[in-house]
C-alpha cells in the first residue's frame, strides 16, 4: 500500500481556494428494519462504505468505541462513539475539485 | 458522541443522556454529522498502520438522544463543545474491498483504536476515562485506509456535465 501522511494523493490536482466548496453526501442511505432513511450514512463494519462524502480521492479512518467516563459530579457513565475522518481531494457542490479534511462524530 | 446511564440501550434510547454531533446539513438528506477541520488535525501514515485525529474545541449541538438528533428539531438542541484524540494502529494485513453498487474502491487496514475526550454542555462536563489500564477502552469496529468514490471510482477527475 503507499504509504502517505498528509495528502500526497497523486496527479490530481485540486482548487487552492481560501473558500471551499462543501462535499456531497454518499448516494447511499441507510436503512432501518428493511425501510430506507433519508439519511446518506453507513453503519461501520467490514465491508461497509466508511466515508459520509462522495467523490472522495483520499484517506478514511472508521471507528466505533465505547467505555467508561465520568460526570461533574463523580458520577460513571457509559459512552458510544462513531468517529471517521476523510482526507483528500473531493468534489464540491460547485463541481470543482478541492483538497479538504473533514469529520464525523 | 454517546452517553448513557446505567446501561446501554440501543433499542429504544431509554438509558441515553446525551446525544453530540454536529448536525445533518440540509436536513434530513444533506451531509450527516460532518464537519470541516484544519488538514493538520488528522493525521495519515499507512506505511506505519496508524492515523489520528485530534479536536480541541469543537462546536457541535447536544441531541440528548439518537431519536432526538433524527427528529431534525434545532430548538430540541442545544449547544456542546468537544475534546477529542483518537488513534488508530492496524493490526492486519491490509485487504482490497470494491464495491461497484456504491462506486467505491480502498484498501483497508483493521485497527484497534484508543480514544480521549471530554465534553462540556452547560454546566454538564464529562471526561471519558480511555488511557486508564483498569478501564480500557473497548474497539467495536475499526479501520483506516485509501479509497475512491463516487467520479473517482472510474477514474475520472472531473464531470464533463452534472
Amino acid at each position: 500500500m503507499a504509504g502517505s501522511s498528509s495528502g500526497q494523493l497523486g496527479p490530481l490536482t485540486a482548487r487552492a481556494d481560501k473558500v471551499l466548496a462543501k462535499p456531497r453526501p454518499i448516494p447511499g442511505v441507510l436503512a432501518v428494519n428493511g425501510k430506507p432513511t433519508p439519511f446518506h450514512v453507513f453503519l461501520p463494519g467490514a465491508g461497509s462504505e466508511p466515508s459520509l462524502i462522495t467523490d472522495l480521492d483520499g484517506f478514511v479512518g472508521v471507528t466505533e468505541v465505547m467505555g467508561k467516563g465520568t460526570d461533574q459530579d463523580g458520577n460513571t457513565l457509559l459512552w458510544d462513539a462513531d468517529v471517521r475522518f476523510m482526507k483528500g481531494l473531493y468534489r464540491g457542490v460547485d463541481n470543482e475539485v478541492h483538497r479538504g479534511t473533514f469529520g464525523f462524530v | 458522541m454517546d452517553v448513557f446511564r446505567g446501561r446501554f440501550d440501543f433499542d429504544n434510547f431509554t438509558t441515553q443522556i446525551h446525544d453530540l454531533n454536529p448536525g445533518i446539513d440540509p436536513f434530513p438528506g444533506g451531509l450527516f454529522w460532518v464537519f470541516r477541520t484544519d488538514e493538520g488535525n488528522v493525521d495519515v501514515d499507512l506505511l506505519d498502520a496508524s492515523a489520528s485525529m485530534r479536536l480541541d474545541g469543537l462546536r457541535l449541538a447536544d441531541h440528548f438522544t439518537i431519536p432526538n438528533s433524527l427528529d431534525g428539531d434545532p430548538k430540541a438542541a442545544v449547544p456542546a463543545t468537544l475534546d477529542l484524540h483518537v488513534r488508530w494502529q492496524g493490526k492486519e494485513a491490509a485487504v482490497d474491498e470494491r464495491d461497484p453498487s456504491n462506486s467505491r474502491v480502498g484498501r483497508y487496514i483493521h485497527s484497534l483504536a484508543t480514544m480521549r475526550w471530554s465534553a462540556t454542555v452547560g454546566t454538564f462536563r464529562f471526561e471519558a476515562h480511555a488511557g486508564r489500564s483498569d478501564d480500557p477502552t473497548m474497539t467495536g469496529f475499526a479501520q483506516i485506509g485509501r479509497q475512491r468514490n463516487g467520479i473517482f471510482f472510474s477514474g475520472q477527475q472531473h464531470l464533463e456535465d452534472d
